[in-house]
C-alpha cells in the first residue's frame, strides 16, 4: 500500500514518493487511456503527460478523494479533451442512449445444462464487451482497479448515486449472460 | 452491499478482477519513468548507506545515467571530506537488472533491490561493498585484489565468475562460484574457505563459512542472464522474489499456502503471467488488492 502521506510528500517534492506513484499506476491508468483513446501508444503519451503535469504542479495540487482518484480523473478529463479535439464519433453520451435500446431487445439466451467455465467466460466477455462504454468502465474501476464508488464517481465525473446505477446495470447485464435458460 | 446480491456475482467479479485486457498492452514501466523522469528532470533522492567501512557524510551529486542495455542505472557520487577518495553507488530498484563495468575489466550484474558501492580511482586493492544481489565476473590480477564485502562477510575472487546474495531481509550470504575459485571469510575471522566452480558457500549471521555442491547453480545466477529461476523455495519467499523481480507488491494471504514449495522458471513472462502459472501450480489465485498482488487460497 501507498503511505498515507504519499500526498504531502509529493508536494514537498519528494521524487521518490512520486515515483512510488507513477511505478504503482502507470500501468492500469494506461489501461483505463485506453478506453477512451483506443491506442496504446497514444493512451501511454496521456498518461506521461498526466504524471509531468502532476509534477510541474505539484505545489498547486488540490486532492479530494485521493491521489489514485485525482490520477484517474485527470486521465479522463485529458482523454475526453484529445477526443473532442479529434472529434471522434462514438461519443460518450451517445453511447449512453443506445443503453436504453439495448435493455429493450437483451440478447437472446441460449439453453445449455453443460455449460463449461471457458464458455463462461468467453460469455462474460462477449456480454462485457457489448457493455456502454460507462457501465464497462465503471465495473472495471470497481473491481480491477478496485476504486471506491466515491473515487469512481470523481474518476468519471458522475454522482455516487450514478456510480452504484452504472454498477448495478452493468452486473444485470453481465449475469443474464450467464443465465441459462 | 447491493451490488453483491446475486450468486452469480462471485463469478462475474472473479472474472473482471481476473480477465485479461490490460496485458494486451503490456507497458514497460522502466522505460516509461526513464523518459518522464528524463523530460521533468526528476532527481530521485535515495537513503545514504549505513555501513561503518565508508564515512557517513557525504556531498552529494546525483547523476542519472542511462546505461546502454536500456536498463535504468541510479549512481551517485560521493565524496568524503576526509580523504579525496570518491565513492559511487549504483543501485538497481525493485524490478530493474543493470549491468555495468568497473575498472579493470570487472562486470557486474546487479540485481533488482540491490546497491552497491565502490571507490571511483584507486591502487591497489579493489574493494565494493553490496547490498543485494550481483553477479561478478573477474578477470584475476595477481596485482589487484578484488574483494565484495556483504554484511558480515568478504569474498575475495581468485580468478572467477560468482555470484553474492546478501539481502537485508535474509539471514545468510550466500556465495556461487561458476568459475574459478573464490575465498569467503567474515569480517571479523580469519579462516577462509575456498570455494570452487560449482559450490555454494553460506555464510550464516553468526559461526563460520559452511560449503555445498547444489546440483544446479541456477537460481542463483540466472538472474545475470535475464532469467528468474525459482527453486528451493518456499511461496513466501517467491513472493519476495517476485517483488525485487517486477518492482510491484506480491504477498500471500495464508499461512498454510505460503509455506508451499515452488519449481518454476520464467524469462521474459509479465508479472501476471508468472502469478497466473504459480498460482496454477499451487492450487491457489491472486487479485490485486489496492497496489499490491495478493495470493490467496482458492475458496472453491
Amino acid at each position: 500500500m501507498l503511505p498515507s502521506d504519499i500526498a504531502t510528500r509529493i508536494r514537498a517534492g519528494d521524487a521518490k514518493a512520486f515515483e512510488l506513484v507513477f511505478r504503482t499506476y502507470y500501468q492500469p491508468l494506461c489501461a483505463f487511456a485506453f478506453r477512451f483513446v483506443r491506442d496504446s501508444a497514444a493512451a501511454e503519451d496521456l498518461v506521461q503527460d498526466v504524471f509531468g503535469a502532476v509534477w510541474t504542479t505539484r505545489a498547486t495540487i488540490q486532492i479530494k478523494t485521493s491521489v489514485r482518484a485525482y490520477l484517474y480523473t485527470s486521465v479522463r478529463n485529458r482523454a475526453l479533451n484529445v477526443r473532442k479535439h479529434e472529434a471522434v464519433v462514438d461519443d460518450w453520451d451517445r453511447d449512453e442512449s443506445i443503453d436504453h435500446v439495448r435493455e429493450l431487445h437483451p440478447p437472446p439466451i441460449q439453453p445449455d445444462a453443460l455449460l463449461d467455465r471457458k464458455l463462461l467466460e468467453a460469455r462474460l466477455e462477449a456480454a462485457f464487451d457489448s457493455l456502454p462504454e460507462r457501465a464497462a468502465t465503471a465495473l472495471r474501476l470497481r473491481w480491477r482497479d478496485e476504486l471506491s464508488h466515491a473515487e469512481i464517481a470523481e474518476a468519471m465525473g458522475i454522482s455516487v448515486k450514478g456510480v452504484e446505477k452504472l454498477l448495478s446495470r452493468g452486473l444485470r447485464a453481465l449475469r443474464e449472460s450467464l443465465s441459462v435458460g | 452491499m447491493p451490488e453483491q446480491n446475486d450468486p452469480r456475482d462471485e463469478h462475474i467479479i472473479d472474472w473482471l478482477r481476473t480477465n485479461r485486457e490490460d496485458t494486451d498492452h503490456p507497458v514497460d514501466v522502466d522505460a516509461a519513468w526513464s523518459r518522464l523522469a528524463a523530460r521533468n528532470h526528476i532527481d530521485t533522492q535515495v537513503a545514504p548507506l549505513r555501513r561503518r567501512a565508508i564515512p557517513r557524510t557525504w556531498q552529494i551529486a546525483a547523476a542519472l545515467v542511462a546505461v546502454a542495455t536500456g536498463a535504468t542505472l541510479w549512481s551517485r557520487v560521493t565524496k568524503t571530506p576526509s580523504s579525496s577518495q570518491v565513492m559511487r553507488e549504483v543501485f538497481a530498484l525493485n524490478g530493474q537488472r543493470t549491468t555495468l563495468t568497473l575498472d579493470g575489466g570487472i562486470r557486474v550484474s546487479l540485481n533488482g533491490g540491490s546497491r552497491l558501492s565502490y571507490a571511483v580511482s584507486g591502487a591497489g586493492s579493489r574493494d565494493v561493498y553490496l547490498d543485494g544481489e550481483a553477479y561478478f565476473e573477474v578477470a584475476h590480477d595477481p596485482g589487484r585484489t578484488f574483494r565484495v564485502h556483504a554484511k558480515r562477510g568478504v569474498v575475495r575472487d581468485i580468478g572467477t565468475r560468482f555470484s553474492v546474495r546478501a539481502y537485508a531481509s535474509q539471514a545468510n550470504v550466500e556465495v556461487a562460484v561458476v568459475e574459478g575459485a573464490v575465498a569467503l571469510s567474515a569480517d571479523s575471522a580469519s579462516a577462509a574457505i575456498e570455494l570452487a566452480a560449482g559450490d555454494l558457500g553460506v555464510l550464516p549471521d553468526a559461526g563460520a563459512p559452511t560449503v555445498t555442491h547444489p546440483a544446479s547453480l541456477d537460481r542463483y545466477i540466472g538472474f545475470a542472464t535475464g532469467s528468474l529461476v525459482l527453486e528451493g523455495m518456499t511461496l513466501r519467499d517467491v513472493a519476495s522474489t517476485l517483488e525485487r523481480w517486477y518492482g510491484v507488491g506480491v504477498t500471500v494471504d495464508d499461512a498454510v499456502l505460503a509455506t508451499r514449495p515452488v519449481v518454476a522458471r520464467f524469462r521474459g513472462e509479465t508479472i501476471t503471467q508468472a502469478l497466473d502459472a504459480i498460482t496454477l501450480a499451487v492450487g491457489a489465485r491472486y487479485e490485486l488488492r489496492g497496489e499490491a498482488y495478493v495470493i490467496r487460497a482458492r475458496t472453491k
